[in-house]
Order: structure tokens, then C-alpha cells, then sequence
């Protein structure tokens, strides 16, 4: 019959509708550019006429007010002095740059004789490097380094004497602990670099630069011990970092959705950290630390689930309160992801379970309550997330008045009205209080705790427990760069040495454990030794 | 989903199969008749495992011979008794999966929601089991070992709490029934052993040779748990264990430990993920079957179908209990049993064209 279609074609039209309404919510609208890089600067080398040079620079750089040339005479050579301005330390710069510069005296003053004392005879700042290129150029002088270019030179010189802008190495203010340093790292790459140089005085740390970011042009520094992590893995970073498709990057948050291998899990496979210390204990078990400019906290790759329970608090302690700390951690994780649920399930649909006295107690508190219990948990959930959220962002003496406010809204009024049951409250204070006692799993454990609560209202216990498994499997499906995100979860106690318990350190300290080497690794193949070059 | 195919270790293998084994224990019925209960099962579960041991030899041979991989070997004889093999095993996977998502239902909609409709529970099940048979083997393997220390420590909790219910009088010799009855057991014990399908699929994802430790330390521990469990239930329920449905779950009821009440919480919090873990072991299991057919297939794709075809099923057997019964019963259990995990691997390694070649991995 002429029109019908068949069921293949309405398969077909089934599917290009499908695919076309993915396009339509998904992808970008016509308007979209895509990042934009800098190729045709990258290749534009710097000619030998200093005027033609400096006129490419105002050109390329569009009269920006922060630029500042210098045009000087050398020892009777036509130079120029490039800077940004703001950007370098300027009692630095008179005292060690342009005094030796404008004083000079040549036995020739031809370009090759400046050069020369420039290469060989001065030593205007200790990081001194060349380059041909305008983009190094540009680089270079927005990191703060001070440019000089030469009459008839085809490369400049970059003198690196940045000016200390921002501020100074200051206590972490999300991993603080009691017993270990009070130093944290900052927003300035080189003093970060500098912190953790000076925890680990070995040859075998290597800082390798990157550029991320087509625009912004952020350093990256990766972090890593030569002898320690696995080839296959850096040069995953290495090779993900450089592919970035982003035009600017001005967080290391930028970077992490590029590094796990599933973006859109629940649980990353990529770890922060803001201290010094914890850096270095992890680039020695062969992990690589990523520093981004601008920004206070490091990236570990790979990041296991255990870690987020661990703190540098944990090797000072003896070995039984550290463990008794870490079980302390595992049972808050659980009790501020599971417990609004399952309380909402047993009270929904299991009172039986409880023991009749709690029972008791249970049902006089919620009899009055207007709500259902999911409802009641729901509600109250997002009433705290906002004033979490409140007080995150205000300002600090705004946000006591607000952790106050809301106390005696919820914690008060609430119960007092009638509209919530005091074993809610109190289930929301040990929640609330539990998730903060891993810090670096609140974003899971705030979203998962809702999905909970839904499930434990619609589903009782047997959906709550059933729904933990699943994000158990979804967690233990993990391999950020092969390596199982889960991992160690079997085998010996032996494996689990640092992990559920923390042995003592002449245990510990009988073999190092890497992290290529654990079960499950897809690198464990690889062999590390001292000579792998990079 | 499985974006690449990961080995796990021997010890996760063998925690799976524990798991996959206690599940059994926690399901039993006496009506269905599956196992024997009362002190003459003490002496059945060790004929058994004496049958599991021998029974095991088809496999060992296999391995010896024609190296671990049961699929390899039979591709080696033709491709097309791959793909026979491939349905066979796929077949009795998918029947595990669709009688123990049908126990599991059985267990919710008559002890802990007895006002519930059944799909309410197996259908979340199923959604929950096809995403993590999906997901590949590493993420519910990789589950099992703190599933299994958890089991180990509620049969321990257990057994502290229904210390003071112990009644000495409920002990009878175990060879009261004679030996036809300890026989009979160890026969249907040895039937409903499904173990070995996971075991002979996935050992070679162990990424190891020889099968016995994963073999003897699986059934190791699995029966000297059965056989506690055994004692536990015989201990505090008596003659009465022989006619109440889950006994296990009545003993749990029994405990009490202090200001918690009752041990049931734990006994369906260990259901539910025992359950989860089991069903998923099998639905992975009869997708990779599957994949074997029809090669370019995906992996998500066949759990869902195998998922849903395990949700279809259940809905059923809760419909007409007498039809699907006949499904678990000792001679069909039995026959897949012998035929696709005995015989088979042992019928593959007698054929010259499985062997491996020398030098071959």
C-alpha cells in the first residue's frame, strides 16, 4: 500500500528522530567556535631588526595599556627592555637587570659583543633563558619574566625576576591536621614547586612543564618521581594534557573531567590535595601530582577510593589509633550517605525491625508531623544544602549568623511547630556532621544521600541496600589510567596494609608499594627501574 | 559499559562463588526439595563434596591439556561447536539467573513485603543486575571480597546471638535416615551446584593455570559454612527447620543481640547483596556466552535481554508456582550440572583438535 512504511523504515525514522533530538540537546548551537589556538603564532620566529620586532609586538599585542617597552642603548648596542607591568619585582629589577645593562662597557659595541656578555659575563637574574619565537615571547613576559631583545638578533632573552603578586604560603584550610605542616600550597606555581622540592631532595623528582589552555597559555607542571611511576601512565597524562580542547583553564578543576576515564560517574578517579606533604607521599608511590598556575590545590592521578580516608595525620599516630581513625572515617562515609535513607525506609516500611522501645520513641516524635517521612528527610536535606551553601559562600561573619539562623529554624521552630520530628533532626546532625568528616567525598555523598532517601521512601530497606550495591559496582568498575579505583580490595591483609588498617612504619617500610603494582593494574606488567628516561 | 576485559584474582573468583554459594543456603525451602536438612544433611554435604571433587577432575584435565579457556578449546575443535557449547552454557546460565531471581522474589513478596506486588522488587533487581553485569566482571568480583568477609562476620554475629537458643535434645545421629537418605542428599546438593559454570567461564580471567586453589579453597570454605549453618539452624529450630520456609531467615528472626533487637535487618541487608552479586555472576556469565554467538554484539545489550528475559521468568514462576518448580528440580539442574560442567570440559579435553598448541599461551 502506497505510504505505509515498513516496519525497517519506521525503525529507521524511529532512530534518525532519536539521533536527531541528541543533537538538537546536546550539541553545540550553530553560533559555536571552536578553541581557538595560537598555531600561527607558535610558528612566527622573531626577526633580527629591532624595530620591526617591536612594531610586530605592539601590533600583536593591541596597544594593551600593561605593556612596557624600554628602548635603550647597551654599550652602544639598540636594545630593548620588554615587561608587563605589575607583573615583575621592580627593586629586583634596577638592582640585578638594568644597572649591569645601561652600565656595560664593550671592547667592541657591536651585537655580538652584547650577546656574548650576556651569555657569558652577566648574570642579570638566575633563571635566564632564550627563545625565537613570539608566542615564547608573549609567554614568557606574562609569567613575569623581563624580555630583552637585541638590534640585529633573530631570539630574545627572558630573565625570570616575577614579582611575589598574591599571597604567601599559609596554613591549608581543608586538610588541616595536627600533627604535621602548617604549610599548604598557593596560587604561584614556583613557590609550589619550591614547597615541594624541598620535601623531596632527590634527582629522581622531576617537575616537566606544560602549556594547557590555547588562550589562557596556564602553566602545568607535572609532578613526578622518575624511578618511580609507570611510563605507560605519565605519558597518558602527558599525552591528555597537551590534547586539551579548552581555550582557557584557570583552575586545575578544568583538568580533572580530561584525566578520569568516566566523566560522568559518580566518583572520580582524580584526588586534590592543598599540602605539600601529601603530594610528595603520593608521586613516591608512583602517582603523578599536576600543579596548575592559579590554583592552591594539587591533582594526584590516580586517585583510589581508600585515600579519601587517609590523612598525613594517620602516619604520625601509632598504628592502632590511626586505624581506629580510618574505621571512624569508613563509618561516617557510610552513615552520611545511608542513614537518612535507611531510616526513612525502616520507618516507611519496616517499623518491626526497630526494637519496640525505639519504635516507641519514633512513633510519638513523627505522629504529629504533618509530612511523610521521605518528604520530611527531603525537605529538611535541602533546607541544610542551602545553608550549607550560604555559609560556604558568605562572607565569614555573615556566615556564622546564618549556621545560627538556621539552627534555630530547624533545629527549634521546626520541631516546635510540629512540622518535623526530632529524630529527624537528629539523624540530619549526624549525617551532616559525618560528611564532613571526609571532606574530599561531599560531593558524591550530598547527591547520593538524596538519591537514598528517594529510594528508601519508594523502595524501603531492600531498595537502599539494593541501590548501595549498584554504586558499589558502578565505584569498583573504576579504572582511571588502569588502574582500579577500588583497589586493594582482596587478597591478604598484607595488601590491605595501608588501607582499612594502618600498619606500623617497620612494616610499612619493608617495601614500597606502588601504585602500577596493585591488583587489577593494567600497568602492573610494566617494570619501573632507575633508567627509564621520560 | 565493559570498556575492556580485565582479569581479577583467584581470591575474588573464589569470594564470588562463596557468595554465589551461600546464596543457595539462604533460599532454601524444604518443600523444593534442593537440599536435605536436619543432622543427616551433616553427612550429605561431605558425600557431596567427595562427588564435587571427582567431579571437578573433567575440568582439570581440560586445563591441563587444552589451557583454561573452555571456549578457546571447543573454537580449536570448530567454530560452530563454540557456538554450541556457547548456547549450552548460556542456556543453564540464564536458568540460574531466572530461578534465583525468582527465589529472591519469592523470599520479599512472602517474608518482608507481604503486601507487595512481586515486580515492585524484581524488576529494580533486574535494572540493578543488568547494569552491573554491564559494567563487567571486575565491578561486582572486585565487590565480592568485602561481600564475603561481611557474610563471615553475620555468621559469626549470628552465632553468638542464638548461643542461648542451642537445645542439645534436637541433635540426633546423622545416620539416622541410613544411607539412601545421606545419598539423596548429597545428590541434590551436588545438582544445584551452579558453581561450576562461573568457575570453568571465568577462571581463565584469573589470568592463572591451575584451577585447584581457587577450586578447593570455593569449596573449602563454602561447605564448612554449610555445615555450621547446618548445626546453627538444626541447634535452635529443630525438626521445625524441615517445615518452615527460609530457616536460616527463622534463625536470624530468633537472635537477638542486646538494644538491637533481632538479627533479621542483617540477615535481608546480606540478602539483597548476596542476591544482587549472585544474579549478576550469572547474567555476565550468559552474556559472555552470548558474545561468543554473535560476536559483534555488546555486552550491555545481552544483560538487559537476559536481565529482562530472568524479570519475565520471575514474574512467572510467582504466578504459577507448580510449573516453574519443575525448572529447579534436581533432574534439569542436575542434567545441565553433568552435561555443561562436568562432561563437557572433559569430552573437550579427550578431543586431539582442542589441545593447545606448544608454546601457546
Amino acid at each position: 500500500m502506497p505510504g505505509k512504511l515498513t516496519l525497517f523504515e519506521r525503525k529507521g525514522n524511529a532512530v534518525k528522530f532519536l539521533k536527531d533530538l541528541k543533537n538538537k540537546l546536546l550539541s553545540p548551537t550553530a553560533a559555536y567556535r571552536p578553541p581557538q589556538g595560537q598555531k600561527g603564532l607558535e610558528e612566527k620566529k622573531l626577526q633580527p631588526d629591532l624595530q620591526t620586532k617591536l612594531e610586530q609586538i605592539r601590533q600583536l599585542f593591541g596597544n594593551s595599556g600593561d605593556l612596557v617597552i624600554h628602548e635603550l642603548e647597551a654599550g652602544g648596542v639598540p636594545c630593548a627592555v620588554l615587561i608587563c607591568e605589575g607583573a615583575i619585582d621592580t627593586s629586583t629589577f634596577s638592582e640585578i637587570f638594568a644597572r649591569p645593562l645601561t652600565q656595560v662597557r664593550l671592547e667592541e659595541q657591536t651585537p655580538n659583543a652584547l650577546l656574548c656578555w650576556v651569555r657569558r659575563h652577566s648574570l642579570m637574574a638566575p633563571d635566564q633563558k632564550e627563545f625565537k619565537t613570539y608566542a615564547e615571547l608573549f609567554r614568557f613576559m606574562m609569567s613575569g619574566f623581563v624580555v630583552l631583545l637585541i638590534d640585529s638578533v633573530p631570539y630574545g632573552f627572558a630573565f625570570g625576576i616575577q614579582g611575589a603578586i598574591g599571597r604567601g604560603v599559609d596554613e591549608p584550610q581543608g586538610e588541616i591536621n595536627v600533627r604535621g605542616s602548617r604549610e599548604g600550597f598557593i596560587e604561584r606555581l614556583r613557590p609550589n614547586l619550591a614547597l615541594v622540592r624541598r620535601r623531596m631532595k632527590s634527582p629522581d623528582m622531576v617537575f616537566e612543564y606544560l602549556q594547557a589552555g590555547s588562550k589562557s597559555r596556564t602553566d602545568v607542571a607535572l609532578v613526578y618521581m622518575k624511578d618511580r611511576v609507570s611510563l605507560k601512565l605519565l605519558n597518558e597524562v602527558r599525552s591528555r594534557l597537551e590534547d586539551l580542547p579548552l581555550d582557557v583553564v584557570l583552575e586545575s578543576g578544568y583538568l580533572q573531567p580530561f584525566l578520569d576515564t568516566k566523566p560522568l560517574s559518580i566518583f572520580s578517579g582524580v584526588g586534590f590535595t592543598e599540602r605539600p606533604d601529601t603530594l610528595c607521599a603520593k608521586v613516591a608511590e608512583g602517582r603523578v601530582g599536576i600543579l596548575v598556575d592559579g590554583t592552591p590545590y594539587a591533582l594526584v592521578v590516580p586517585y583510589l577510593f581508600n585515600e579519601h580516608f587517609q590523612s598525613f595525620d594517620d602516619y604520625a599516630h601509632r598504628p592502632y589509633y590511626a586505624t581506629f581513625i580510618r574505621w571512624l572515617k569508613y563509618a561516617a562515609f557510610l552513615f552520611s550517605v545511608l542513614l537518612p535513607g535507611a531510616y526513612v525506609g525502616l520507618g516507611t516500611f519496616h517499623p518491626e525491625l526497630l526494637p519496640p522501645n525505639l519504635l516507641l520513641k519514633l512513633v510519638s516524635s513523627e505522629e504529629a508531623t504533618p509530612f511523610p517521612l521521605m518528604f520530611e528527610a527531603l525537605l529538611i536535606f535541602f533546607i541544610y544544602e542551602i545553608m550549607r551553601e550560604a555559609g560556604l559562600r558568605m562572607p565569614k561573619s555573615v556566615g556564622h549568623a546564618v549556621s545560627i539562623v538556621g539552627a534555630l529554624v530547624i533545629g527549634d521552630a521546626a520541631v516546635t511547630a510540629g512540622l518535623v520530628g526530632s529524630p529527624m533532626v537528629i539523624i540530619v546532625a549526624i549525617t551532616a556532621i559525618s560528611s564532613f568528616v571526609v571532606p574530599s567525598l561531599y560531593e558524591p555523598v550530598a547527591l547520593l544521600r538524596f538519591a537514598f532517601i528517594l529510594i528508601g521512601g519508594t523502595l524501603g530497606l531492600y531498595g537502599v541496600v539494593l541501590g548501595f550495591c549498584v554504586v558499589a559496582a558502578n565505584l569498583c568498575a573504576l579504572n582511571p589510567l588502569g588502574i582500579p579505583v577500588a583497589s586493594p580490595t582482596g587478597g591478604s591483609l598484607y595488601t590491605m596494609r595501608d588501607t582499612i588498617f594502618r600498619w606500623g612504619w617497620r612494616t610499612l617500610g619493608q617495601e614500597d608499594l606502588y601504585v602500577q603494582d596493585l591488583t587489577g593494574s593494567d600497568l602492573k606488567e610494566e617494570k619501573t627501574d632507575g633508567n627509564q628516561t621520560t | 559499559m565493559e570498556t575492556k576485559q580485565r582479569n581479577i584474582s583467584g581470591f575474588q573468583l573464589g569470594a564470588l562463588l562463596f557468595i554465589s554459594r551461600y546464596f543457595s543456603y539462604m533460599t532454601y525451602l524444604p518443600q523444593n526439595r534442593t537440599t536435605l536438612t536436619g543432622p543427616t544433611a551433616l553427612m550429605s554435604v561431605l558425600v557431596a563434596v567427595a562427588i564435587l571433587t571427582v567431579a571437578f577432575q573433567g575440568y582439570r584435565i581440560m586445563c591441563k591439556r587444552c589451557g583454561p579457556d573452555l571456549f578457546q578449546a571447543a573454537h580449536r575443535v570448530s567454530p560452530a561447536f563454540e557456538k554450541l557449547v556457547a548456547a549450552l552454557l548460556g542456556i543453564y546460565a540464564l536458568l540460574i539467573s531466572a530461578s534465583s531471581m525468582a527465589q529472591f522474589d519469592f523470599f520479599m513478596s512472602s517474608t518482608i513485603y507481604q503486601n507487595i506486588r512481586s515486580w515492585i522488587f524484581v524488576i529494580p533487581l533486574g535494572a540493578a543486575v543488568a547494569y552491573a553485569a554491564a559494567l563487567g566482571l571486575e565491578s561486582f568480583a572486585r565487590m565480592a571480597v568485602p561481600a564475603a568477609f561481611l557474610v563471615l562476620v553475620t555468621v559469626l554475629l549470628l552465632t553468638g546471638a542464638l548461643a542461648r537458643e542451642v537445645q542439645p535434645a534436637y541433635f540426633y545421629s546423622p545416620f539416622y535416615d541410613g544411607w539412601g537418605e545421606i545419598w539423596e542428599g548429597a545428590i541434590m546438593l551436588v545438582a544445584h551446584m551452579a558453581e561450576f559454570l562461573p568457575l570453568i567461564l571465568l577462571f581463565p580471567r584469573t589470568g592463572t593455570q591451575s584451577p585447584n586453589k581457587v577450586f578447593t579453597g570455593w569449596l573449602g570454605c563454602s561447605m564448612v559454612v554449610r555445615e555450621w549453618m547446618i548445626l546453627l539452624v538444626i541447634a535452635t529450630l529443630g525438626d521445625y527447620a524441615a517445615l518452615r520456609d527460609f530457616p536460616l531467615y527463622g534463625a536470624a528472626s530468633l537472635a537477638e543481640v542486646g538494644p538491637f533487637g533481632d538479627l533479621d535487618t542483617a540477615h535481608i541487608v546480606i540478602w539483597v547483596i548476596v542476591g544482587f552479586l549472585r544474579i549478576s555472576v550469572y547474567l555476565y556469565c550468559g552474556g559472555i556466552c552470548l558474545r561468543r554467538i554473535f560476536p559483534k554484539g555488546k555486552l550491555g545489550l545481552f544483560s538487559s535481554l537476559l536481565a529482562a528475559a530472568s524479570v519475565g521468568f520471575s514474574l512467572w514462576a510467582f504466578a504459577y508456582p507448580q510449573l516453574s518448580g519443575g525448572v529447579d528440580s534436581t533432574k534439569i539442574a542436575g542434567g545441565f550440572f553433568l552435561g555443561g560442567t562436568v562432561l563437557l570440559p572433559f569430552i573437550i579435553a579427550m578431543l586431539p583438535k582442542a589441545r593447545q598448541k606448544e608454546g601457546a599461551v
